[in-house]
């Protein structure tokens, strides 16, 4: 018999209408392993789907409590949200040097492809940028919220704090210097008309330093807005839908 | 009355009978251990490059002095800050960065170990391990690539994928034969080889249609401006994408083909017709990110991860037992 016959035959599945053995008690356990990992496969990015104003389904979080531990551990306990819902602004971190006033006199760009190499170098700390503005926090926190969400929200702070002084600490000590500054920026992306008159995608206004405060994203590019007056606005503006 | 009831028991009891003929042909038939060999090679090589990459600048990854010390990683996941889970880690109490470079040492030589398919069976799961520590270890810094290459991991571990194209296979023909057949598997179909390649095309399923999900409820994937988005974006730019701006149309239907791909991947994986389409469709989706989104390990990492769905047939084996 030719080897490409004995590898067929070794290969062949067999056909639908075959008749089967029923499942041995061996083949019970492995089944059972089987839908206790899918089951800890498919829940995680379905809770992730589900997490709404309200919370996560109540139902979703329940039926994830039996494999949470096990999903955590193995690293499934993933959303698969990549560019999703919508493709959004990147975000980076920039570290400065300052002397005795306060004032920056050396600066790094955190990602950056002139510092770091190969690009899954590179890319890594683009992920610590993305990380640190994910975490964020404001220090003000609205007023009226829930006593509960409060807690929340300060511990997450408190997270935010721990890690950034923690990536402050870090270029302290490589750079021997301790007063040392770290600041979040965002890129913001550009309006495809905006492109289209010539401004290149990494022109400066459209990098915008991130405050402690509530986060929001500005338009891409950063300009002075005319005030009414400098328009000359001083004709009387009719709202179509109001008689005159 | 009576003949309904014991007819619906009568269908009820059919299929359940079917079902689990169907469940014990799904996952129970005989497959060939060949291309989680393949995988394993390629799976292998980019965890040692992903090692690497991280051994270039160790001390800003691990250590008390990295970007996230030991001990704020560790908060990030004891409940320190409200938030407690089960991804722990050792690497959080060594301090010491001799003891740490031993250590990424050893797991860069289980790696390759891995790789070239020697004691796969004891490599694969060690990989496995030191994989999951260290990404416990870097929260903050992870992203889709060390998603995919763990999840191959774990999957090539639990089959036989050493017994191909590997240091095991000539050590099973040159020294143990038959001898020691769990540590030194044959290149023989097994049922192990069956539910390691389920596991892994089930799970590529579960990513796809939750990341087209995700798409699905974001605007952009619709109004077909996501792909200049994605083009804009100058930190993931490698090879520029952004004179797509001069073809809206072309964006647009690159745009909802990725949402719609994604979305019903699930179901068109499977059929042999719609298969060789979908996986073409995964090479340059795939290929797309690495080339113009900067994400080449994780672009790469998809491709290789879609071979879970190709054919043993196109993989000869020059050992394999009749």
């Amino acid at each position: 018999m030719s080897s490409r016959k004995v590898q067929a035959a070794e290969e062949r599945i067999p056909e639908p209408s075959m008749p089967t053995r029923p499942l041995g008690k061996w083949q019970w356990v492995i089944s059972l392993g089987i839908l206790f990992h899918l089951v800890a496969v498919v829940l995680p990015p379905l809770a992730y789907q589900s997490d709404g104003p309200a919370g996560i389904s109540p139902v979703i979080q329940a039926a994830t409590t039996p494999v949470r531990p096990y999903g955590e551990f193995l690293h499934l306990n993933r959303g698969y949200a990549f560019f999703a819902p919508d493709p959004g602004p990147s975000h980076l971190f920039q570290i400065a040097r300052l002397d005795e006033e306060n004032f920056p006199f050396e600066e790094w760009m955190y990602p950056s492809l002139d510092h770091q190499w190969p690009r899954l170098a590179y890319h890594r700390h683009f992920m610590l940028a993305e990380y640190l503005n994910r975490i964020h926090r404001p220090v003000d926190l609205p007023e009226g919220l829930d006593p509960s969400i409060i807690v929340d929200l300060k511990a997450e702070r408190r997270r935010y704090e721990y890690v950034r002084r923690s990536m402050i600490e870090k270029m302290r000590k490589e750079l021997s210097h301790d007063n040392i500054a770290l600041r979040r920026i965002e890129h913001a992306l550009l309006l495809p008309q905006d492109y289209s008159s010539g401004i290149p995608i990494n022109d400066r206004r459209t990098y915008q330093v991130l405050g402690d405060g509530p986060v929001f994203s500005e338009p891409a590019l950063s300009e002075e807005v005319p005030t009414p007056q400098d328009a000359g606005a001083n004709e009387t503006i009719t709202d179509p839908k109001v008689p005159s | 009355m009576k003949s309904v009831v014991g007819s619906s028991f009568g269908l009820a009891r059919q299929w359940l009978t079917e079902s689990a003929e169907a469940w014990s042909r799904f996952w129970f038939t005989p497959c060939s251990p060949r291309v989680i060999s393949v995988l394993r090679i390629l799976a292998g090589a980019m965890l040692v490059y992903s090692h690497l990459v991280w051994a270039m600048d160790l001390g800003s990854f691990l250590g008390p002095d990295a970007w996230i010390d030991n001990d704020t990683a560790k908060s990030l996941h004891d409940g320190s800050f409200g938030f407690s889970d089960a991804a722990r880690s050792y690497l959080w109490n060594i301090d010491s960065m001799g003891l740490l470079w031993a250590h990424h040492v050893v797991a860069i030589l289980i790696a390759i170990a891995f790789t070239l398919g020697f004691l796969t069976r004891l490599s694969g799961p060690l990989s496995l391990f030191l994989q999951l520590m260290l990404l416990h270890r870097l929260t903050g810094m992870l992203f889709g690539l060390d998603q995919i290459l763990t999840y191959c991991l774990m999957y090539l571990s639990i089959g036989p994928s050493g017994a191909c194209y590997s240091v095991d296979a000539w050590l099973r023909r040159r020294l143990t034969g038959d001898r020691l057949a769990w540590l030194f598997p044959a290149d023989r179909p097994s049922v192990s080889a069956n539910v390691a390649t389920r596991l892994l095309q089930i799970h590529l399923c579960v990513i796809y249609f939750f990341g087209g999900i995700a798409k699905a409820r974001g605007t952009t994937w619709w109004d077909g401006s996501a792909m200049w988005l994605s083009a804009a974006n100058y930190e993931y730019q490698s090879v520029p994408l952004t004179w797509i701006v001069d073809y809206p149309r072309l964006g647009a239907l690159l745009s909802n083909a990725t949402m719609l791909w994604e979305l019903s991947y699930v179901a068109l994986i499977w059929p042999r017709l719609t298969r060789p389409v979908f996986l073409v469709i995964a090479v340059m989706v795939h290929a797309g990110i690495g080339i113009f989104l900067g994400m080449i390990t994780f672009g790469t990492m998809m491709i290789i991860a879609n071979l879970i769905f190709v054919s043993p047939k196109l993989f000869s084996c020059q050992s394999c037992e009749a």
